[in-house]
């Protein structure tokens, strides 16, 4: 079905070259995606209360398994539970040490 | 004892000729791939995440968002068919289906387990595994050797060998944990003592592996299914990359040079 004519053997040792270089790039720089399994792992304490007080469950609003959180993923998934609970605003504790506020329409963090 | 251990191996070279070697790769690695359906479907209700109800941890890009349910089923189909065709030696075919989805699935949502699946169906479409072209399997097994020393190099320079990060990973697995037995022993796992020994354990592992499975191929599986296997008691949610990695390790059971190897 597919029959290139090409030297594989050139091509598997080209691809491992650029894969190699890439992967000892990623071991310097943060962001860029890797073999970095549970190298980091980050679970803030959150919790989330309505204009009323109330605490919401977050956990509903989440898959069953996630095994890191850094703090901007807590802001960005903050946000999108402002968008979907009924409330006006809501108000994020993290680690008990900061506090974020939430309102709608928007949902964007503001540092209290 | 001697004759006991050669009486075993050679029991597996028998299961490796009578099964072929490259069946049983094939078999893995579409297993992978329906099992990371099932886990998408259980862990990550990927549906409930397209239908916008729960929050994707995982995007790849932050503005966009999710596709349709029926996009997402289309996904599921071309992985689902794709592993099917593998069995069915359809490899290339197979491949290119499961790369479709996968690309598909990585727009969506970012899983180290999914690129590695990507990576070995993107390989076995340019060639499949042939003991014509070793390169076919050397590229393969490189993915396995990239693995262990670059995660356990990214280890050392964020010093996972204090037990913060598998601290915080055993806290969290506690937390979610059903079963009563397994809770016991992770809270077992979970004193500090025996974190930074399951952390220097998980060190170690990562560094030989490559290097055993090399010179002795039988130990190196056995050091691959033993570290596996426990995370996998551990973490449900990972059996597609325990799969992924036990197929990897099983090629460097293939000889070049031997006339009996099943490969053709």
């Amino acid at each position: 079905m597919f029959n290139f004519s090409i030297k594989y053997s050139v091509v598997f040792k080209l691809i491992l070259s650029i894969q190699l270089v890439y992967l000892v790039f990623s071991l310097f720089i943060t962001g860029l995606p890797g073999w970095k399994m549970f190298t980091f792992s980050e679970k803030p304490l959150i919790e989330l209360r309505d204009e009323h007080n109330n605490i919401i469950d977050h956990s509903r609003y989440l898959p069953e398994i996630i095994y890191s959180m850094k703090k901007p993923v807590v802001l960005e998934f903050t946000s999108f539970v402002c968008k979907k609970t009924l409330g006006k605003s809501l108000v994020l504790n993290i680690d008990n040490k900061e506090k974020y506020y939430f309102q709608k329409p928007g949902c964007i963090h503001q540092k209290i | 004892m001697t004759t006991k251990k050669s009486t075993i191996f050679k029991s597996q070279d028998v299961f490796i000729k009578k099964y072929d070697l490259s069946r049983v790769f094939y078999f893995l690695v579409s297993l992978a791939v329906l099992s990371r359906i099932v886990c998408d479907h259980i862990y990550l209700n990927r549906i409930g995440i397209h239908l916008g109800e729960l929050f994707p941890s995982r995007k790849f890009n932050p503005d966009s968002a999710p596709y349709s349910v029926y996009v997402l089923y289309l996904e599921w189909a071309l992985a689902f068919t794709g592993a099917l065709l593998l069995n069915f030696r359809m490899i290339r075919f197979g491949a290119l289906l499961i790369m479709i989805s996968y690309v598909m699935s990585l727009t969506q949502l970012f899983q180290n387990q999914k690129t590695l699946i990507l990576i070995v169906v993107s390989a076995l479409f340019l060639l499949p595994i042939s003991r014509k072209n070793f390169w076919s399997i050397w590229f393969l097994r490189y993915q396995l050797i990239f693995i262990y020393f670059i995660s356990a190099f990214q280890k050392i320079m964020t010093n996972f060998e204090n037990g913060s990060a598998l601290s915080t990973t055993f806290h969290y697995l506690y937390s979610i944990e059903k079963k009563t037995l397994i809770q016991k022993l992770i809270q077992l796992m979970s004193q500090q003592d025996y974190v930074q020994f399951f952390s220097w354990l998980t060190l170690a592992f990562e560094f030989l592996i490559p290097i055993i499975i090399i010179k002795s191929p039988k130990t190196g599986i056995a050091l691959v299914l033993i570290l596996h296997l426990s995370f996998n008691l551990l973490m449900k949610d990972i059996f597609p990359f325990t799969t992924i990695m036990i197929a990897l390790s099983l090629l460097f059971l293939i000889n070049k040079d031997s006339p009996d190897a099943e490969i053709n």
